[in-house]
């Protein structure tokens, strides 16, 4: 019989549920950073995604025991996408904050301009997208998630998801025709 | 084929960009492309929209520690320490409940017990357990714990402890007319004939409202009185005019003493009233810090009509202390002031002090008359540089205030303090 991971996310979880702090900030620390990063993008708003990212975290310290097996990303993927959507919901009628573009740092001023310029087209071409082509565009191009992980959070077909990429993708490229 | 109609196609080239093409697959729509212009321009742009999605770079995530601990710390919170805190909590209203709310209400309801039982013919006074009635003239001290003064037609005065009330003659055979010579006072008058109080400086009437007046210094020092409505309106005056309090505002009023001394006036509201009478003299602003105007007339011994004097008092303890001056024309008209020694010896001291020197602003003539003596006293200080240099910068911005102060400096040491005309100050108690 083989032995669990001790290292696993799987086991961080359980041990996070049984009261042991250094296996949550273990576990935090291995997946804030790509939960926060997919929130960014989804909510457009770094002050929303921050808290967005905590509230995915601790349902996962309160609902640990509704982890019922699997992969925990998928599951992690899982709640945060859903609380962006509950968000997305509640404002929807409301403008989010910009988050302001990132140029590279070795780019002199003017081009710096341009990168953020270039961004901000990138980021409305996305925000023009039906919300599971976003999803799917996000995970698969900034998060480098497979077809089936995404299907694994999405709960849907890899089909499904693979549509959802293509169309997403030509439908940006129109969007983004004036783009050199 | 019509490669621009081929949504089929499409797709797949889109899967070409995305790198998740079967690779023989690939190869062949390369080929196609390279041959079609339509479908070249399409991958062309789905390659360049696929680029362009890596232009949107995020800043860096806040530190992960930081934001474990806060996470960590809301799914595990401190329940014993809540529990014990809102207990404390729910205790300490237990025993606020059981030892004042309650002990207060049980008083409350045996005083509207006793006013409905008794009807005096003659207002009673009540201490403790003990009731007596109050004849006209008669001085009561109301103990630590408080008085109560219930008078004929039901209206109840409620003393606080420590304070003092003079019962007074009734006017017309009707009034009740108390003085309270120190302390508070909260009436609660039944509809009827006015009850008055007076009060230093002036007196306070209504008819069917609840008010607080409160007497701040003693009968023989400045005294300043404050009066309050809990209802219903209000008449007080300070013996030079008459104005309205209404439900719920707070005024200040009769500022400096009793007879012989400077009379003030303060409004609340911060307007200057419209007076008229022998002393005009007021605060505003504050109620703890403010100014009063002070004006002499062509009566006051070598003095022009129509200058004033601005005198910026704080009060503390119920005595105004002076703390500068200022002299400059004001409104026109207006009478002599009755204790022009008194304020003119502040004026002088402050002016010869030539900074903001606190001075008590007596109401004792003696007291001033000793101010005066001191000042005639001090004539060389007067003639100190300093005081000769601001002298003359008075006399070159305001010749005529300097002028005129020049006269009332010269005048002071023989200056006879007298006490206010008796036809002023007939609606004081004596």
């Amino acid at each position: 019989m083989a032995l669990a991971d001790p290292e696993s996310d799987e086991e961080l979880l359980n041990q996070a549920a049984a009261g042991h702090k250094p296996s949550f900030e273990k576990l935090f620390a291995r997946h804030q950073g790509r939960v926060g990063s997919v929130l960014r993008r989804l909510t457009r708003n770094a002050s929303d995604a921050e808290e967005l990212t905590q509230e995915t975290f601790l349902r996962v310290l309160r609902g640990s025991e509704l982890f019922r097996g699997g992969k925990f990303t998928s599951w992690l993927y899982r709640i945060a996408l859903n609380l962006a959507r509950d968000l997305g919901r509640r404002r929807k009628a409301v403008t989010l904050e910009r988050e302001e573009a990132t140029p590279s740092g070795r780019a002199g001023p003017s081009e710096q301009a341009a990168q953020a310029e270039e961004a901000e087209m990138v980021r409305r071409a996305l925000e023009r997208l039906p919300g599971p082509q976003k999803t799917a565009i996000i995970l698969s191009r900034y998060e480098g998630l497979s077809y089936e992980e995404i299907a694994e959070i999405e709960e849907c077909s890899v089909d499904a998801v693979k549509q959802r990429v293509r169309r997403g993708l030509m439908a940006l490229s129109e969007d983004l025709k004036g783009l050199a | 084929m019509s490669c621009a109609a081929s949504e089929n196609l499409r797709e797949e080239l889109a899967d070409l960009v995305m790198g998740t093409a079967d690779p023989a697959r690939a190869e062949v729509l390369r080929v196609h492309a390279a041959g079609c212009g339509d479908c070249r321009a399409a991958l062309a742009r789905m390659e360049r929209a696929w680029n362009a999605l890596g232009r949107w770079r995020l800043e860096e995530p806040a530190p992960a520690e930081r934001l474990a601990s806060a996470v960590w710390d809301a799914a595990h919170p401190k329940p014993r320490y809540f529990r014990f805190c809102a207990g404390l909590a729910a205790a300490a209203a237990a025993f606020y409940v059981v030892f004042a709310v309650l002990p207060a209400l049980a008083a409350q309801r045996e005083r509207e017990r006793r006013m409905a039982l008794v009807r005096p013919s003659r207002p009673l006074v009540v201490a403790g357990a003990l009731a007596r009635p109050l004849d006209q003239g008669a001085m009561v001290d109301a103990p630590d714990d408080g008085a109560d003064v219930r008078l004929p037609d039901g209206s109840i005065l409620f003393l606080a402890g420590g304070s003092r009330l003079k019962a007074m003659e009734t006017e017309d055979g009707k009034r009740f007319v108390c003085a309270l010579i120190q302390g508070e006072l909260e009436a609660q008058v039944e509809p009827g004939e006015p009850l008055r109080v007076y009060v230093p400086g002036g007196w306070v009437e209504t008819i069917g409202t609840r008010f607080v007046v409160k007497v701040r210094g003693g009968p023989e020092t400045a005294a300043a009185a404050m009066v309050a409505t809990l209802d219903g309106r209000v008449r007080l005056s300070d013996g030079l005019g008459v104005c309205e309090v209404a439900r719920g505002e707070q005024r200040t009023q009769a500022v400096f003493g009793r007879q012989g001394s400077l009379c003030g006036r303060v409004t609340g509201s911060g307007e200057r009233p419209t007076l008229s009478g022998p002393v005009m003299a007021w605060r505003v602003a504050s109620r703890e810090l403010g100014d009063v105007w002070v004006h002499w007339g062509a009566e006051a011994p070598a003095a022009p009509s129509g200058k004033w004097a601005r005198i910026a008092y704080e009060a503390r303890d119920g005595l105004a202390w002076a703390a500068r001056w200022e002299a400059l024309d004001g409104p026109p008209g207006g009478r002599d002031c009755a204790d022009e020694g008194a304020v003119w010896a502040v004026v002088s001291h402050a002016r010869r002090m030539e900074r903001f020197r606190t001075l008590s602003l007596s109401n004792d003539a003696e007291a001033v008359m000793a101010a005066a003596r001191e000042l005639a006293r001090e004539v060389d200080v007067l003639a100190a540089p300093r005081v000769e240099r601001a002298r003359a910068r008075m006399a070159k911005s305001r010749p005529d205030v300097a002028a005129a102060l020049e006269a009332v400096f010269a005048a002071l040491p023989a200056q006879r303090i007298e006490t206010a005309p008796a036809g002023a100050w007939k609606e004081r108690p004596r």
